[in-house]
């Protein structure tokens, strides 16, 4: 395996994130005071013990906004600083200048914010009896599922909790602003989307969007996080460069980045499922209950791709599916890579355990039988092609040897009084392309350099997924030159305008596209001026590894002479691609349409060992078959998968977001909200991917890799259920996730416990 | 002793340093700030990411001679003070990156960054320093080049981006590269200063007899340095080792630090001014010694020195075992037992295992030279976050006695994350056998997280006296204990969960001290599901 070059600095400790670029002199460090309470109303601001601090300390409110306070990009509810009420726990009221990091953190402590506090409504059910939503409900269906339940031989029902995540980016979100030329601003966001956060600014300072340039360089890590959410930093940190004149840096620490940002959506869900004698699932019904926190922000989004993905990767011919998107008094969740599809996921796999359950019927089995096939039609209309779900789910059943090892861990387990273990496959389908449909596009601007140099730059912004690597290998392959040739640069709005967000896992889909657009166009050119050079067709000359080829003969061309040669001859080496994907139609009234450009596949087991005694839980082994299409970079997708794969274990075991009864965070440092760590994984992991295929629907057949195989760490919560079904030898359900060491503890206790005195409180 | 503090001595990568900032000062603010070394990354400032770590080489005693080697290990920056480093070896990525660079290294990589590229293992980089300095560290150590041993080398860092398949592969390649150290410390610092694994300064300064009384800040301090740094011979010195009796003058300062692992949380961002009395660089408070059975341990030891020490693991067998339950390699570099107690966390587990030991606390007060006061561990604690201590005295030693023959010791603690997370729960025992091991003479349970401070089961402990030793016995133990405790819930763990991990963290000593009560326990938990 070899190393992708960006890493190279990385491992150097010289990649310079938000807060490691050079100060100027002048610069003013920014703070903000959050909200202690999880709704209130201000009634006064008062700054005098802030401002008696230092004569340099500046106190910035919403009434400094010389645009419009607000920065909801869906709905307007976000005021960037609250006039009146505020929130959530944690919201930031107003902001601080001062010249040290120290200084300015000490003065936002100081503002006086008299308010009162108002009761706060934290449950999604409760808002939804409260018709507190945040987007009016949302119903997908199909066939009848009332008659189907009514005909089933077997049904089953129950509810669906899954907890909120935090995305613990290692690099807080921050930004970096200045004032240029009195009238336009120039920012350095740790977003995930440059034009967000330009347009957000632009409608702050009330500036036309030509006046706010934007650029996103090397990010510490996104997940979503720094989707929309890395707005309000970047929109702060403008209107201090603004209001004083001066660059300002607003970098938030720890603490402060998990008390105000949003994360993961949790999801409170009802669900009923019915199958026939032979196993197959005739009808589902789910109605979710989303906490959408605060505001709107991306929650809508988000529940589309719940409701898309409700059925999982099963062929359910009677479906209907509502998703409530429940406004409530907590952080506003936001996008986390899977983007409510794992929360859709847990749900169906928890009805699929249900019933299952119901009918003693082996759920490996159960899940197979009822897996997706090839010209399938999805809830929404959507015929599929190229389905790889039964070959990804029996590799896994081969490669594991699944007969011999579920024998061997029941004959553990028969013999292990205080350990038993647990497995559990899990098949995956997940569809790519943004949910909404406009943002289905990419732009990139290439300049080829009279030397041979290459320079991209699109709209994808690099946050450690590796995009800029994926890119160069399309430029590369596309331009027919090396590799080494080719530059990716950083994010820009001067480079590229109207850009979509990089998430969706869309990064390389849509922006690689576009490069290679714009690459073709400027290869073309260059082969019309080679063919009038050596009086020879455009149709027989191509480029190859930067050699000029006719037919398959090689010319003594280089890629360096012919650029050269192009340049003087006045050729334009400069191309600006564009790319929106095709075949894209969605109609919201009915519900029906072809949302995505192609389906991703794969399936996992995942094995754990569990301590009947204690409730440790330990993950033994994961086997992944997963469907990269033709990869572009295989090491890349590699590790993609593995990271993927750790965010959902984290989600399905570990990750626990706490909140009081007030509204309060618990969960709000590294110390009282644990990640996966070097020992939570499992050192057997095994990862393959399917064959190549062509799957026209994206640049050079690659597949989208982000996000789906996040959607296997669901596996180690239903392998752990098993293990703890054999500690208890019944088939106790619980589907409320993360599976944290008391949930394990109080499963395999019960109400009687051991000791059988005291009941768990 | 002058507790003049003009300056802080200390070699910074290949310079030397002579800083005036405030000793108190976070390392990570001066690395960052002052000098400009932004490598060193800021993850959360708890030490609970790594994305801060840096190399601390300095020189020690070796446990049971009189001799002192020059030994490397990984701290978190974000916790340091930069007055404890003084007359210390720094490094930084910065000053690895040096090393590659004079070694001629191709693309500027020294061999652990070499493997973490190959891999892939660096995504978005934020923790990617950090990863190669705990790397680098483990190669120092002299620590088998096993898998496990790479997993724990880098338990206390967090990479969000990769899920760690990777960081383990770079090991793997890792430690084939370098599967023949030496095992003598200074001759492994030669071998990887030569491979440009760290720089030669690394080699110089373990070569250099250097004085190790802190804050002397003197020119002599300066001038080895400066040779170490420059590269010139250095003038060999003999050291003046600190004892308890000059402990007294440190009293009148008013900040008493361990290795911050606690109040460098606490305060993560210090109010300059007080002088700061680092215990770890007075070597009276961090030894360990016997004599007559009893096992003293100096306030200043870290957990990691405790667990690793030979006198502790003769006198107390199988108590290595219970290190990896602590915190991560990165904290328990640095963490003293003294801090574990003073700081009077519930859930504090080296004060439950020196809780279950019986030991003895002894502090020092401002009054006399003597040794002060003692007590037993078990009445230090007086409150929630209440102790049996004075404004002006510090702790100097906790004492116990050595495991009899006839005598066991077993430790357990649950957490949401098995690793590097503060326990819901823990329990310690103590227990002795009468000479045929059929009985049980006597024993001391203690438990964390299930009351305001840590303390002793007495009632769930005189269960055992004379009881046989059998199922009924551990069951009627676990019963007891969590009969006399009163546990509140937080975010760590409900009442009710705190009172059921309890019992079963008791029924796991005897699970694991005596494997044959095994099939019976799990017989008595099935037999409970079967009566549900
Ligand atoms: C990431 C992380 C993980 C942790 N994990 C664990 C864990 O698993 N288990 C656990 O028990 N703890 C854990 N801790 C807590 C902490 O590491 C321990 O309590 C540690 O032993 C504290 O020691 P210290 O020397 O660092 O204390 P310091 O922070 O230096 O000091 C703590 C207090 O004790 C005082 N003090 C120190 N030495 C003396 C002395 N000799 N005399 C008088 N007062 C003194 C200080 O003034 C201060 O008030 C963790 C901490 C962190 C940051
Ligand atoms: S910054 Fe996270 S451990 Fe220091
Ligand atoms: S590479 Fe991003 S946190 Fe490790």
């Amino acid at each position: 395996m070899k190393g992708v070059p960006e890493a190279l600095r990385n491992l150097r400790g010289e990649t310079a994130y938000i807060d490691d670029l050079p100060e100027p002199r002048d610069l003013l460090h920014a703070a903000v005071q959050l909200s202690e309470g999880a709704r209130g109303k201000i009634l006064s601001i008062d700054p005098s013990r802030a401002l008696a601090l230092d004569p340099a300390v500046r106190v910035v409110t919403a009434h400094d906004v010389p645009g419009e306070n607000q920065i909801g990009s869906a709905v307007p509810d976000e005021p960037l600083l609250p006039e009146g009420e505020w929130e959530y726990w944690g919201q930031p009221l107003v902001l601080c200048l001062a010249p040290t990091r120290q200084l300015a953190r000490e003065a936002a402590r100081l503002v006086t914010i008299v308010s009162e506090t108002l009761r706060p409504v934290l449950d999604p059910r409760e808002a939804a009896g409260q018709d507190a939503f945040v987007m009016p409900s949302r119903t997908q269906s199909m066939g009848n599922p009332g008659a189907a339940f009514a005909a089933a031989a077997f049904t089953a029902e129950g509810r669906v909790e899954s907890g909120g995540q935090e995305h613990l980016y290692l690099e807080t979100q921050g930004a970096y602003a200045e004032r240029r030329d009195g009238d336009r601003v120039f920012v350095i966001s740790s977003t995930q989307g440059t034009t967000i956060v330009q347009r957000a600014i632009a409608r702050v300072l009330g500036l036309p969007q030509s006046g706010v340039e934007v650029e996103a360089r090397r990010l510490g890590g996104g997940f979503g996080g720094k989707e929309d959410q890395a707005t309000p930093w970047a929109c702060l940190a403008a209107l201090g460069a603004w209001v004083s004149g001066k660059p300002v840096k607003l970098y938030l620490d720890r603490a402060t980045d998990m008390r105000a940002t949003g994360k993961r959506h949790p999801y409170s869900t009802d669900f009923r499922i019915a199958a026939d004698k032979d196993g197959r699932i005739t009808a589902f019904e789910a109605d979710y209950y989303q906490n959408s926190g605060s505001s709107c922000d991306l929650s809508p989004a988000i529940m589309s791709r719940t409701l898309f993905h409700a059925a999982g990767a099963y062929r359910i011919p009677n479906l209907r599916v509502t998703g409530r998107m429940c406004r409530t008094n907590l952080p506003s969740f936001t996008a986390f890579r899977g983007f409510g599809a794992p929360q859709g996921y847990f749900v169906i796999e928890a009805a699929l355990d249900a019933i299952s359950n119901r009918m003693g019927f082996d759920p490996v089995e159960l899940r197979r039988r009822n897996l997706l096939s090839e010209g399938d039609v999805t809830h929404y209309g959507m015929p599929l092609k190229e389905v790889r779900a039964i070959e990804a789910f029996d590799r896994v059943l081969e490669k594991t040897g699944w007969k011999a090892l579920r024998a061997d861990i029941e004959a553990f387990n028969a013999s292990h009084p205080l350990e038993k273990r647990g497995a559990a496959i899990i098949p995956n389908c997940f569809g790519v392309s943004f949910t909404k449909l406009p943002m289905n596009r990419g732009g990139a601007l290439v300049h080829v350099h009279a030397d041979g140099s290459v320079l991209v730059s699109t709209g994808a912004v690099e946050m450690g997924q590796q995009v800029s690597r994926k890119i160069a290998r399309i430029a590369a392959k596309s331009l027919g030159v090396p590799l080494e040739l080719i530059r990716v640069e950083r994010t820009s709005s001067l480079t590229v305008a109207n850009t979509v967000p990089t998430a969706a896992s869309t990064g390389c889909d849509i922006n690689g596209a576009a490069a290679r657009v714009a690459c073709l166009e400027i290869r073309d050119r260059l082969l019309a001026h080679a063919a009038t050079l050596r009086a020879s067709g455009p149709g027989l000359l191509s480029l190859e590894e930067g050699r000029l080829l006719e037919g398959s003969a090689d010319t003594s061309m280089t890629w360096k002479q012919l650029v050269t040669s192009a340049d003087e001859s006045r050729v334009d080496l400069s191309a600006h691609g564009y790319w929106s994907t095709p075949g894209l139609f969605y109609d919201m009234k009915t519900e029906r349409g072809s949302p995505f450009a192609y389906h991703v596949y794969g399936a996992a087991l995942v094995e754990v060992r569990l301590d009947c005694l204690c409730g440790r839980v330990k993950v033994e082994r994961a086997t992944i078959v997963h469907d990269a299409g033709t990869s572009i970079d295989p090491v890349v997708d590699l590790c993609q998968v593995e990271g993927a794969f750790a965010q959902g274990l984290g989600w399905a075991l570990l990750e626990e977001l706490r909140f009081g009864a007030d509204g309060r965070p618990m969960s709000d440092n590294l110390s009282t909200y644990k990640v996966p760590d070097v020992h939570f994984l499992p050192a057997r992991l095994d990862i393959e991917f399917l064959s190549e295929t062509g799957s026209p629907a994206s640049v050079l057949n690659s597949k989208a890799i982000g996000e789906p195989p996040l959607i296997y760490g669901i596996a180690g919560y239903f392998a752990l259920l098993e293990a703890i079904r054999a500690a208890r030898g019944d088939r106790i359900e619980s589907w409320d996730l993360p599976l944290v060491p008391e949930k394990v503890l109080g499963l395999l206790a019960g109400t009687g416990r051991v000791l059988g005195q005291k009941d768990l409180q | 002793m002058k507790a003049a503090q003009s300056c802080t001595v200390f070699l910074l990568n290949g310079d030397s340093i002579c800083t005036t900032a405030w000793p108190g000062t976070p390392l990570i603010d001066f690395l960052r700030e002052e000098k400009g070394l932004t490598g060193t990354k800021e993850g959360c400032r708890e030490g609970d990411c790594g994305a801060c770590a840096v190399l601390v080489g300095e020189q020690v005693d070796i446990e049971g001679t009189l001799g002192s080697t020059a030994r490397y290990r990984a701290h978190p920056s974000c916790l340091m003070r930069i007055g404890e480093l003084e007359n210390q070896h720094l490094i930084t990525i910065e000053g690895l990156r040096q090393a590659a660079e004079s070694s001629g290294l191709e693309e500027g990589l020294t061999p652990v960054m070499r493997a973490l590229f190959d891999e892939n293992a660096s995504q978005c980089g934020f923790c990617s320093p950090g990863f190669v300095i705990s790397l680098s560290a483990w190669l120092l150590e002299g620590s088998p080049l096993t898998p496990e041993a790479a997993v724990r080398a880098v338990e206390g860092n967090l990479c969000r981006c990769t899920g760690y398949s990777a960081i383990r592969r770079a090991a793997a390649i890792l430690a084939r590269e370098f599967s023949d150290l030496p095992a003598d410390p200074v001759d492994r610092i030669r071998t990887l200063s030569a491979a440009g694994v760290i720089p030669i300064s690394a080699l110089r300064f373990a070569t250099a007899a250097l004085p190790r009384a802190p804050f002397t800040g003197t020119d002599t301090d300066k001038s080895v340095l400066q040779s170490i740094s420059t590269g010139t011979d250095t003038k060999k010195w003999t050291f003046q080792p600190l004892s308890t009796g000059t402990v007294t003058e440190k009293l009148l300062q008013p900040l008493v630090l361990g290795g911050g692992t606690d109040l460098s949380v606490r305060q993560p961002h210090p109010e300059p001014g007080p002088a700061v009395f680092f215990t770890r660089l007075d070597r009276g408070l961090a030894t360990i010694s016997e004599k007559d059975g009893s096992v003293s341990i100096g306030a200043a030891v870290t957990i990691r020195d405790f667990f690793g020490s030979p006198l502790v693991r003769r006198s107390v067998p199988g108590i290595e075992a219970f290190e990896e339950g602590f915190a991560s390699i990165l904290i328990r570099n640095r963490a003293t037992i003294a801090g574990n107690i003073v700081n009077a966390s519930p859930v504090a587990d080296m004060t439950s295992i020196l809780l279950a030991l019986d030991s003895t606390i002894l502090v020092a007060d401002a009054s006399g030279t003597d040794t002060g006061r003692s007590m037993p561990l078990s009445s230090f604690f007086r409150g929630y976050k209440s102790i049996a201590l004075e404004a002006g005295q510090i702790v100097t030693t906790l004492s116990f006695e050595a495991l009899g023959s006839h005598e066991r010791f077993h430790f357990a603690k649950l957490s949401k994350r098995e690793r590097l997370d503060i326990a819901a729960v823990n329990s310690g025992i103590r227990i002795a056998l009468e000479a045929g091991g059929r009985m049980v003479l006597s024993a001391s349970i203690s438990a964390g997280g299930v009351a305001a401070v840590p303390r002793l089961l007495p009632k769930a402990s005189a269960t055992l006296a004379g009881a046989p030793l059998s199922v009924e016995t551990a069951l009627a133990a676990a019963y007891a204990a969590s009969a006399e405790i009163e546990p509140i819930g937080d975010v760590r763990g409900s009442a009710g969960y705190r009172r059921l991990a309890l019992e079963r963290l008791i029924l796991s000593h005897f699970v694991s001290l005596f494997p044959e009560l095994g099939e019976g326990i799990g017989a008595a938990l099935e037999a409970q599901v079967g009566s549900r």
